[in-house]
């Protein structure tokens, strides 16, 4: 306490006959200064606070005098990010590298395929290009898209990191269908990873972050605030969101209360993906214990892809094994046909048959928006039950076959079809597109004809199906549930 | 696991192999969850077979088991698929919605689950 400077100014004409606005204004950084006024001069004190740059702490009312302790305000921190940033590439533009503020555009889209050279022209959709531009050009540091759940989380991860001076990070444009990317960065943000490295609380289908360092993971948490902007396209709004967040006295913007807080107060931290795992999507739920675990154990690089290729190791095998097969099938047709042979030469057996159906309509006029959402209705029906028929022909050669659930599914699954072809009928598109999505639904009950329709004993009644609860029959006619949009 | 529960789950990988075989002719095609779905069928199969090697059960059921992963094996390699997948949801392409059929069909394997 005895560091402060104290001035008793009660009984002053003015603050600044009383030297209180030169003190002020001499006041050096981390200086405390208290000043002990009349309770009249206070709104005096107050104004002359906020010209001369200060800020008050506490201020104390004792009788008809107050006491203020005030400071000069400290100066906003920014730091150099670290060299390399932003260490990962990705479809991002660069601004101001001392803006607290990174923009993530949620991509809808294909991205071009490094190795089909007709998908190199696609590009970004205009809108969504034109919110990163928005976005930069309003003041962001760093403004992209953002795609996948698990890699392209993991770049902005790395590239926010390496500039502590990012605290905000807008995230916004409408929902990856797919990949829920946006669920699973809102859910990062809230609850982190768990030990097997995925993201807690979820809906995305493969949100695993292998690949970055826990400590740029935890950094990444720590150091920004997620302006939670999921669904919003309109770049008027994300322009006000950015500028929001640069602004030095705090400042209202839907529910957050914004202003540039400055640098986060740890260096930056530079990072790039081991790229351990390069496709998390094709990880099983039974292989992240051991994935974790060889993260875990600290590995090298080159380790580490030693260790994936450990995990993969027996299915390489097995289709090594599979080709070489093949290639002795062959080489057994041919020196059968050598022998006069080739007439006895058997067709490979396939124990599962899949039905095939024809599903594209040939758009030969111009069709309503009404006729193309109804089309579009009925072609999404008749995929579900193309996956529900091949599920079906799969399980009649089972005990499901004679049992009581699969005719059940079949029955339902040829009412669905009957009352289908009504909806059919109603409907307003063209006719010559309803006759070709009647005969595909003519294609499935014929099939439904092949398929067991008289219930059975129940299997599992009957100590046959040793399942559990469940049923494979009434699973597969679940899978038309899916259609939930368009609605009609 | 017992022998019950290894048959289990060879019921549902042939169910499963047979939609997402059926999802193949269709935009699924060119989809990244078809691709998934037939690595995830793969391997899942393959740790099926180390599981049976493992257990306990008869070596004549083994070898009967392990037959059927095999073929089961081939009809996974047989599902076409482009030879580059990406989301067709992402790609504007399949208007379902929120679900995906080939998802969905991998999910019948959680029936089986022992």
């Amino acid at each position: 306490m005895s560091d402060v400077e104290a001035m008793d100014v009660r009984g002053a004409c003015c603050l600044s006959t009383a030297g209180v606005s030169d003190r002020l204004e001499s006041l050096s950084e981390g200086e405390i200064l208290e000043v002990v006024l009349d309770e009249t001069m206070y709104d005096a004190l107050a104004e002359l606070v906020r010209e001369k740059n200060c800020e008050i702490l506490e201020t104390k009312k004792e009788d008809n005098a107050v006491m203020v302790r005030l400071q000069k305000k400290k100066r906003m921190l920014k730091v150099k990010p670290s060299a390399g940033y932003p260490t990962e590439e990705g479809s991002y533009l660069r601004g101001n590298e001392f803006s607290p503020v990174a923009v993530a555009v949620l991509l809808n889209a294909p991205r071009p395929l490094p190795n089909q050279p007709d998908t190199k022209d696609i590009k970004i959709p205009p809108e969504i290009e034109n919110l990163v531009r928005v976005a930069v050009e309003t003041g962001a540091a760093l403004a992209g898209t953002l795609q996948t759940e698990n890699i392209g989380i993991e770049k902005l991860i790395s590239n926010v990191v390496g500039n502590p001076n990012i605290r905000y990070l807008v995230l916004c444009g409408a929902e990856v269908e797919g990949h829920k990317t946006g669920d699973a960065l809102k859910a990062l943000l809230k609850n982190g990873i768990n030990d097997r490295r995925t993201i807690i609380g979820t809906k995305a289908p493969t949100a695993y972050l292998f690949n970055i360092p826990l400590e740029a993971i935890e950094r990444f948490r720590e150091q920004v605030t997620l302006i939670d902007l999921l669904g919003e396209t309109n770049p008027e709004v994300i322009s006000k969101a950015v500028w929001s967040c640069y602004q030095e006295k705090p400042v209202q913007f839907k529910d957050y209360t914004l202003f540039d807080p400055g640098a986060y107060p740890k260096p930056a931290i530079s990072c790039r993906l081991s790229l351990m795992v390069e496709h998390p999507e094709e990880i099983e739920e039974w292989e992240l214990d051991e994935i974790a675990k060889k993260i875990k154990a600290g590995l090298t690089v080159e380790e580490k892809k030693v260790v994936e290729k450990v995990i993969t190791k027996d299915e390489k095998f097995a289709e090594i094994g599979k080709r070489l097969a093949k290639v002795s099938e062959e080489l057994l047709v041919i020196a059968k046909i050598f022998m006069g042979e080739e007439a006895a030469v058997e067709a490979p057996r396939v124990e599962v048959t899949a039905p095939r159906v024809e599903v594209t309509l040939p758009k030969e006029e111009a069709l309503s928006k009404v006729e193309e959402m109804e089309i579009l209705y009925f072609e999404n029906q008749l995929r579900g039950y193309n996956a529900v028929f091949a599920a079906f022909n799969a399980l009649k050669s089972d005990m499901c076959g004679g049992g009581l659930n699969l005719p059940l599914a079949v029955n339902k699954a040829i009412k669905k079809l009957e009352n289908l072809r009504q909806d059919l009928g109603k409907s307003p598109m063209p006719a010559k597109k309803k006759g070709e999505i009647d005969s595909r639904i003519n294609n499935f009950l014929k099939q439904a004809e092949e398929l067991p329709t008289e219930p059975g004993p129940c299997q599992k009644t009957a100590g046959n199906c040793k399942i559990g609860p469940g049923c494979f029959a009434n699973g597969a006619l679940d899978i038309l549930k899916l259609i939930t949009e368009p609605k009609r | 696991m017992s022998s019950i529960d290894f048959e289990n789950m060879l019921r549902g990988y042939k169910i499963v192999l047979g939609a997402i075989k059926a999802s193949s002719d269709d935009i699924c095609m060119n989809c990244i969850n078809l691709e998934v779905g037939k690595t995830k069928v793969r391997k899942g199969l393959t740790k099926l077979g180390m599981d049976i090697e493992k257990s306990t059960i008869p070596d004549e059921k083994k070898k009967e088991l392990s037959s059927r992963i095999n073929t089961l094996l081939e009809v996974a390699e047989g599902v076409p698929l482009a030879p580059e997948c990406s989301c067709q949801k992402s790609a504007g392409v399949c208007k379902l919605g929120a679900g995906c059929y080939v998802t969905a069909a991998m999910d019948l394997l959680k029936i089986a689950n022992p």
